[in-house]
Parts: structure tokens; C-alpha cells; sequence
């Protein structure tokens, strides 16, 4: 298995060591070993089932492994809860979008914001006087957020009558506000427009050039061999594969686990 | 104390202490989505410590009433002592209801919680006296005062008055800030706001706190204008009443609440009393939650955002707020400067 941190000596930004997860029973997460490198774009394909999403899970905190380990910028997050791991960085999307629905698309990214002043109890009951400037600065990286993606005039519109693509880029400009040092998207391209997946496509390109660490689940293969500087496959909860796509469209396993077709 | 000054203050008590309650569920069901149909018990919390406190020890007591504790606390420490166990009781539910939890288990286990809490201070006569209840609770002022019994009335609508705008303030401080805003986004999504960042635990508890204190200063002051407390006044209906005020006026809206106590409590169960009297005297009673209840479905049905919906967060931009886009570059490189991107700033 590569392990391009290694090679380069560079420590990894994300460490996953050995993890597993069991449902009733059956392994969604066998025993898999990935890192992440600084500045890398890691892709994870595989076919449904394969464990991708679970992995996510469990890198992001939301679930619990059964067993293993995993290290975000040298620190041990396996036990540390989803929002923990946010506000270290380490951020992710979700397949089926996760906007707040009823509240405003400026509002979405203004949540992304951890830490911030107001949202701590003393100064929430202290009065906008505590906390309004912070705000209004926040403002201004938001609306900055969304002019960049295409959504300014959104910005009072309630996320839920957004578009689905238009939902998929708020998402991931609302992960963005919580200045992530490592970006997990779970299939950003799934269900939405070729000419959205060439949106998606660009933003990811240009924050690459800014130097942002991306882990990209995704189905889609031209995506990945666009984007992704090296593909871990996984197929039945493991590790079959890790390398550049041209490698690995070679590897008979990977053939039979998932290219087929 | 006249007819209508009694009628009147009685009226406008009971308004104030059914907003106060409204507005301590909408906390926690408006602003969070909390299914929490135990709320009444937080009221009555307020209303059994604040009573206790106020009626001195239990053997010094004209009736021989039976209750646990008992202290001749001066004015307001009852009142403060009932926000304060009600907000333990609040933490306790906090707690109890999981984070993720579904929604209709949520429902239940407190639906359960308030079955329990009736039946055990109704059956353990030592507590609060059982189902004769409390009686006699002194009221606040009262003798130090020295007004007439109409003056005084008037006194405490007053004070009851105060009470609600300074919940008012802090409700609004709470629900304006951004803290207010990480609970909305748990209750709109909380898998997505956890991954922001957002410590939706403690958003609960926050909630469920603040709401129950509220609602065990509304007890309270129930309990110390009207002098009686007992299981009667707080079954598990009540809570239902309470819901539909929030529904009626706007979820996650506190003028909305306001409005639908209004509505809930003073027009509608009020004008049930002007009801012609050829109908069957128990029908007329029932008729109260009948039309309570009929209202609730239909704005369910037709005006599911209640009379007045909740705030839409809109804050003008000001000259600084949009950037001239450069017209090389499109995408988010082309946040200059901007600390958005890693390396470039911590939000640590």
C-alpha cells in the first residue's frame, strides 16, 4: 500500500488505523488502514456496500469502531464525538444533504462558525452587544462565501427551497466557514446536473490550489480520475486497493470488485 | 373586591402564567424539537417548591396538611428556589431524552415520566399532601403591603407583568444569538449541525433548563395568587393546551405564543362560558378542549406555520458586505485574504 505522507516524510493530516465496524453481526469496516497526506485529494470508490460511507462515519465521529485507531493532525479522535472532531477540522458532507431547512442560506454558513462568540451561553444571555461585531464579520466572510459559490442571491432564501444542486455547494460552502483543514465529501456528485458536478469540480480545484486536504467518497470514475491524486478501493468492507486510477484500471481485482462495466 | 376586579386580575394571572409556560415549551419544542410532553410537571415543580417554602413547617400548618420539607421563605426565594428545581428537573429530562433519539420516543418516555410523577405525588400522601393538594399558600407581600385585597391583585398582575418581560429578554437574548441558532440547527438537522461543530447536547440542556425554569416560575406564581396546588392542576392534558397555544400562534415564535395563548386561553375557553345554557352542564366544560382541540387541527391542516411564523433572519448587507467579484476567477480561490481556506486561521 502507498502511503504517500511516508514517502514525502510529511506527517499525515488523517491516520486510520486498522478500524472496524460491525453491524449485527456483519463487517461493514474490516481491519482498513488509509492516510490522507497534507494538501493530498484522496478518493474512496467501491461498489454499494463496500464500507465507504461507514468509514466516514467513522472518521467524522459519528460512529464508534469496534476496534483500531484513528489520528487527525497527531491527535487520537476514535472516541472523540462528531462535533469535537469538527472543531479540529476535520469536516465532512453528507451524502443526502444536510441543510437546515427552515432557516436561511446566510444563516447555514453562519452556524459553521465553532467557537464563536455568541454561542456561548454567557454572552448569548449578555446581549448582542457581546457578540454583534463578531457577527457582522462573520457576515462579511459568509456573504464572501457565497458570492464565491453562485449563491449570493440565495442568501435569504430558506435552504429548503433551494435546488438540489444549489443544496449540494451550500453544503459544502457551509463546511467551508468552519475553516477545515481536512474535507470529507461523501458522493458530492451524486444526484445533481452535469453542469453542477462541473461546479463542484471547479470549486474543489481551485481550494486544492489553496492547499485544502480533501477525502472524497465517490461513484463517479471520470470524477475521480479528474480529481483525486491517488484512489483507495474498497469492496465488502476492506482495502483492495490504493493508487493512482491509471494503476489500479490494471488491477485485476479492482476490476473484479468494481470496474466491471 | 369587586366582581370584575376579581374576574379581571384572575384572568390576566392566568394569562401571564400560561405565556410564561408557553414560552418555556417553545424553547424546547419551538427552538430545539423537543417532544416533551412532561412540560406541565416543570410548572408544577415550580408551583409544589414554591408553596413548601412559603407555608412554614407542616406541624405549625391550620388543616393538618402533610407535605415534605416546609420553610416560611421571605419573598421572592420561593420564587427563585422554583425556577431553580424546576431547571434540575429540566436538566433531568435533558439527560434522560438522548441525543438522536427519535422523536416519538421522545414522546412517550416523557408522556410516561408525567403519568409517573401524577400518580406518585398523588398516591404519597407525605410529599404534597396527595390529591387534596396544598391550600392556604401565602401570598407574597401580602401583609407587609397592607392594601386592599383588589389593590393587591392589581399589584401582582403587575408583578407577574414584570416577570414576563424580564423571560421575555432573556428568551429573545437566547433565541437571537448565535447560540440561538445552533439549536435551530440541530432541530432542523442534527447530523449536519454536529458536523459544524455543534454540541447538540448541550444545546438540549440549554433549552431544557431554561425552559423548565421558566415554567417552574410560572408554577410558582400560580401557585402563591391562587394559594392551592394540587394533582388536579396539572395532569397531563395540560400540557397538550400548552402545545396547542404554540401551534395556534407560531412555532418557534414567542410574539406568535403570545398571541396563541390568547387565543387558547382567554378567547376561546373563556367564551366557552358564554355558551348558551340549554346544553348539558358537563358538555359545556368538555366543550373547552373540544374547541381547543378542533382549532389545533385545523391550523395543522391549513396554517401549519401558526398566526404568526416563525422570524425569517435577514439582516441587510452593508457596503462592505459583497466584494466586487474578480472577473478572472470565479470560484472560492477568489476569497482573497480570506481565512477560510486551512493554514490561513484557527477558529480554535
Amino acid at each position: 500500500m502507498i502511503n504517500t505522507a511516508a514517502a514525502q516524510g510529511t506527517r499525515p493530516v488523517l491516520e486510520v488505523s486498522e478500524v472496524s465496524l460491525a453491524f449485527g453481526g456483519t463487517l461493514a469496516v474490516n481491519d482498513v488502514s488509509i492516510t490522507v497526506s497534507p494538501g493530498e485529494i484522496l478518493a474512496i470508490v467501491g461498489p454499494n456496500g463496500a464500507g465507504k460511507s461507514s468509514l466516514v462515519e467513522i472518521i467524522s465521529g459519528a460512529m464508534k469502531p469496534a476496534g483500531g485507531k484513528v489520528v487527525f493532525n497527531g491527535v487520537d479522535i476514535t472516541h472523540k464525538p462528531a462535533y469535537q472532531v469538527a472543531r479540529l477540522g476535520l469536516t465532512r458532507t453528507y451524502q443526502l444533504s444536510t441543510e437546515f431547512r427552515q432557516m436561511t442560506v446566510l444563516e447555514n454558513l453562519l452556524v459553521g462558525v465553532p467557537g464563536q462568540r455568541g454561542s456561548k451561553l454567557r454572552f448569548a444571555l449578555a446581549g448582542r452587544r457581546t457578540w454583534g461585531q463578531e457577527e457582522a464579520e462573520l457576515r462579511v466572510k459568509a456573504r464572501a462565501l457565497l458570492q464565491d459559490f453562485g449563491l449570493a442571491d440565495w442568501e435569504d432564501t430558506y435552504a429548503g427551497s433551494l435546488s438540489g444542486g444549489q443544496r449540494r455547494i451550500l453544503e459544502i460552502a457551509r463546511a467551508l466557514m468552519t475553516e477545515p483543514k481536512l474535507l470529507v465529501l461523501d458522493e458530492p456528485t451524486a444526484g445533481v446536473t452535469p453542469s453542477i458536478v462541473a461546479e463542484i469540480e471547479r470549486f474543489v480545484e481551485d481550494l486544492r490550489d489553496r492547499g485544502l486536504t480533501f477525502l472524497i467518497i465517490e461513484h463517479e470514475l471520470e470524477f475521480v480520475e479528474r480529481q483525486a491524486d491517488r484512489v483507495v478501493v474498497m469492496a465488502a468492507g476492506r482495502v483492495v486497493a490504493d493508487g493512482t486510477m491509471a494503476k489500479l484500471r490494471l488491477n485485476p481485482e479492482v476490476i473484479d470488485a468494481y470496474l466491471v462495466g | 373586591m369587586s366582581a370584575i376586579d376579581l374576574y379581571a386580575t384572575t384572568l390576566l394571572v392566568y394569562f401571564g402564567v400560561d405565556v410564561l409556560a408557553a414560552w418555556g415549551l417553545n424553547l424546547q419544542y419551538g427552538l430545539y424539537g423537543m417532544y416533551n410532553f412532561a412540560f406541565i410537571l416543570f410548572q408544577s415543580v415550580g408551583a409544589y417548591t414554591a408553596a413548601v417554602l412559603a407555608l412554614g413547617r407542616p406541624t405549625h400548618q391550620f388543616g393538618g396538611q402533610q407535605y415534605f420539607f416546609g420553610a416560611s421563605l421571605p419573598f421572592p426565594l420561593p420564587i427563585i428556589a422554583a425556577g431553580l428545581i424546576a431547571g434540575v428537573f429540566g436538566l433531568a429530562i435533558a439527560l434522560i431524552l438522548r441525543q438522536g433519539m427519535r422523536s416519538d420516543y421522545e414522546a412517550i418516555i416523557t408522556f410516561v415520566i408525567a403519568v409517573m410523577a401524577l400518580v406518585t405525588v398523588s398516591a404519597v400522601i407525605p410529599l404534597f399532601n396527595g390529591e387534596a393538594g396544598l391550600a392556604l399558600v401565602p401570598q407574597p407581600l401580602a401583609r407587609t403591603l397592607q392594601v386592599p385585597t383588589a389593590a393587591y391583585a392589581w399589584i401582582y398582575v403587575a408583578f407577574v407583568a414584570i416577570v414576563c418581560l424580564i423571560s421575555y429578554v432573556i428568551i429573545r437574548r437566547l433565541t437571537a444569538s448565535p447560540l440561538g441558532r445552533a439549536v435551530r440547527a440541530v432541530r432542523e438537522n442534527a447530523n449536519g449541525a454536529a458536523a459544524l461543530g455543534v454540541n447538540a447536547t448541550w444545546c438540549r440542556i440549554v433549552v431544557s433548563v431554561l425552559g423548565a425554569a421558566i415554567a417552574g416560575v410560572s408554577g410558582a406564581l400560580l401557585v402563591e395568587f391562587i394559594g392551592t396546588w394540587s394533582p388536579g392542576s396539572w395532569s397531563y392534558a395540560e400540557t397538550l393546551v400548552i402545545f396547542s397555544a404554540i401551534i395556534v400562534g407560531g412555532v418557534g415564535n414567542n410574539i406568535g405564543v403570545l398571541i396563541g395563548v390568547f387565543v387558547t386561553q382567554i378567547v376561546f375557553a373563556e367564551g366557552s362560558r358564554f355558551l348558551p345554557t340549554s346544553l348539558p352542564p358537563n358538555l359545556v366544560g368538555s366543550l373547552q378542549w373540544i374547541i381547543i382541540g378542533v382549532m389545533t387541527l385545523a391550523f395543522l391542516w391549513f396554517r401549519p406555520q401558526g398566526i404568526v411564523p416563525e422570524k425569517r433572519y435577514c439582516v441587510p448587507a452593508g457596503p462592505a458586505d459583497h466584494r466586487p467579484m474578480p472577473a478572472e476567477k470565479t470560484g472560492p480561490a477568489a476569497v482573497t485574504g480570506s481565512p477560510l481556506i486551512p493554514g490561513d486561521g484557527s477558529h480554535d
